[in-house]
């Protein structure tokens, strides 16, 4: 076994620390210019967001993908790059993570707009390739869930979480929920879920690292939606939870136990928005900011029109 | 169905693994012929051999093809002329420098490393590649990684080649790997899966040694997985170049995990996994490739033979 010194690589995040101001970030920027290459997009024109608020996709069951020449795009070539930004997003990039997550529901049957978003994806990282992940700036720690009820083209609603600990997010998904919800309380109730197992696992893993002094902070979990939080406070019978999947009380479990306290957070600063939307740029640079996402500099940055992207 | 190399380093006979085949063209044109293929013609990923590295790569979607393909040699000939027939699809610039019409010999040229033991030392950094494979070859024998033994009759054969590979701070590495992908299930391996770490650990390990101004080192381990001790009994041909040492009608009965084998990931955590628990490492009940010693205030997180040392002292950094 052989000391290399101080870690700055490991698995393609690239790390470095300020130790004077215990500040430590984490960026990906040559994985992200490796991907821009390799795709032929390192001189895109870069992108502010990396999702058109006002585009939505759908997916083209009309063509049949089996036919030659029916589809525009090469299957294998989408696929690919939606697994490269896949990759980065796993990393560092909680901000592209619902952009992933919609071209990735495209990767059997991609059509020219898809392709389009995904572009626009690369283009949006060649403008922030340097964007870091910055621990240490604030204290802030804690667990978010959000949802956007009914988004997809099928109805289901779309949730997720972002966690933050010592100013910079730890944790995040964004998935697609497996059943349909009836009201945005059945959605979010199902985001907070989904946020609670990954609590219980984070709590477990925090006390095993003898950190208890985030503990506490790691208890408290934000939702939006006063329906949903009122509801797993105080499980009455409501008729219209019946339908709930029993997976779904486990929430109501964890608040009963005190392992999980829940707490309103307006959705204005609801920063677990970023994993459920397509955001105009105030918001989504607001809460990329609210992550701990700092530094890249935006090529381009006084050429671009706001509306032109 | 007959079979035609695609493109990648077709033409030489040593790398035929790495030549992906495909429906000849004639047969083209059917539905679904996308889908069989097996991976596009992208070019070779940098066969990443070393340790610190592995980073970029490992877990990259595209380093399954570190590992050999299934081979199916068809008769391979140094005539071969490989006819390219672009499929419609989307073109981006990289792409069209990959199917450049003349990229049929041109692959080579794209991927600098030598393929073979013959073409290392004869091509013009043959004194480097030739060092590299020796102190290859004298690892491998300190390791005692195999012994010799009769062919045994009705076993499976594990092939080996030599992977070449230029360090971008150009040092020169050579590594001995099997064919693994020629392995049977059930016969020649049971058990091959191998914990990684996730990426929420690291994070969470991070913002802890951010906020209490942690020590932060990286370790490798060389050669690690010659370290782990096989179970089963496998038998892999004579290397090229090492011929004096076998004689014919020998093969190699292999003791230690070398790389390529299906197991090696394997039989390496078990190695790690009993190296920490004797150094008084508790295991993580949330993510297995993380070990605390609390005693001594050491965390350290594994992946594969990269490992993250996280101390409040630096002097408990071994």
């Amino acid at each position: 076994m052989s000391d290399l010194g101080e870690l700055t690589t490991y698995l393609g995040l690239q790390i470095s620390r300020k130790r004077s101001q215990r500040l430590l970030t984490l960026h990906q920027a040559k994985y992200i210019e490796k991907i821009l290459n390799r795709h032929g997009m390192q001189d895109a024109r870069p992108s502010l967001t990396p999702l058109d608020p006002n585009t939505h996709l759908v997916s083209n069951t009309s063509v049949n993908t089996t036919e030659p020449g029916s589809t525009v795009v090469d299957l294998e070539l989408y696929q690919s790059a939606v697994g490269s930004l896949m990759y980065a997003m796993l990393g560092t990039r909680p901000d592209i993570a619902y952009a992933v997550g919609l071209v990735s529901q495209f990767n059997h049957s991609p059509q020219s707009e898809h392709w389009t978003a995904v572009k626009r994806i690369f283009r949006y990282l060649a403008g922030t390739r340097e964007l870091k992940i910055q621990y240490g700036s604030t204290n802030e720690s804690g667990a978010y869930s959000d949802a956007d009820w009914g988004a997809g083209q099928d109805r289901k609603s779309i949730g997720g979480f972002v966690f933050l600990l010592n100013g910079g997010a730890i944790s995040w998904a964004s998935k697609k929920q497996t059943s349909i919800a009836l009201s945005t309380t059945e959605a979010e109730y199902m985001a907070m879920t989904q946020a609670s197992k990954e609590i219980i696992w984070l709590q477990v893993l925090l006390e095993e690292l003898g950190a208890l002094t985030h503990l506490e902070q790691m208890s408290k979990l934000y939702g939006d939606n006063q329906g949903a939080l009122s509801l797993a406070r105080n499980p009455e019978y409501h008729a219209w939870t019946k339908h709930i999947d029993i997976q779904y009380h486990f929430v109501c479990e964890l608040v009963l136990l005190k392992k999980i306290y829940l707490e309103y957070c307006p959705s204005i600063d609801m920063l677990a928005d970023i994993m459920t939307n397509a955001l105009p740029r105030t918001t989504h640079d607001k809460h990329a900011a609210a992550m701990g996402m700092q530094g890249g500099q935006r090529k381009g940055h006084g050429t671009l029109h706001e509306g032109a992207c | 169905m007959e079979l035609e190399p695609e493109g990648l380093l077709a033409g030489t006979d040593e790398h035929d693994q790495y030549v992906r085949y495909k429906a000849s063209s004639e047969s083209g044109g059917t539905p679904g012929e996308e889908e069989d293929e097996e991976s596009p013609g992208e070019e070779l990923p940098p066969i990443d051999l070393e340790e610190e590295d592995t980073a970029s790569h490992t877990c990259d979607e595209d380093t399954i093809v570190v590992r050999p393909l299934p081979v199916q040699t068809p008769p391979s000939t140094s005539e071969t002329t490989t006819t390219y027939k672009p499929r419609k699809l989307l073109h981006t610039r990289s792409m069209k420098e990959l199917f450049h019409p003349a990229a049929g010999q041109a692959y080579m040229a794209v991927t600098e490393e030598p393929v073979s033991l013959k073409e290392a030392l004869g091509g013009e950094d043959g004194r480097e590649w030739k060092a590299a494979w020796e102190s290859e070859v004298e690892s491998l024998q300190k390791n005692e990684t195999w012994v010799v033994a009769k062919t045994p009759p009705g076993r499976n054969i594990v092939g080996c080649r030599w992977l070449f590979v230029k360090k971008g701070d150009g040092r020169f590495k050579v590594r001995l790997v099997a064919k693994g992908v020629s392995q049977k299930p059930g016969i020649d391996f049971t058990e091959t899966f191998a914990r990684v770490a996730k990426f929420t650990t690291l994070r969470v390990l991070l913002a802890l040694v951010a906020e209490n101004d942690w020590e932060l080192h990286t370790m490798d381990v060389k050669t690690a997985f010659l370290n782990g001790v096989l179970e089963e009994e496998i038998y892999m041909d004579r290397p090229e170049g090492l011929e004096e040492e076998i004689p014919a009608g020998m093969v190699c009965r292999l003791v230690k995990a070398i790389y390529g084998l299906r197991k090696s990931p394997r039989t390496w955590y078990q190695k790690i996994h009993e190296f920490f628990l004797a150094h008084g490492f508790i295991r993580s009940t949330q993510d297995y490739s993380l070990y605390v010693n609390y005693g001594r205030r050491v965390l350290v997180l594994v992946y594969v033979d990269d490992l993250v040392l996280a101390a409040a002292e630096v002097e408990q950094i071994e």
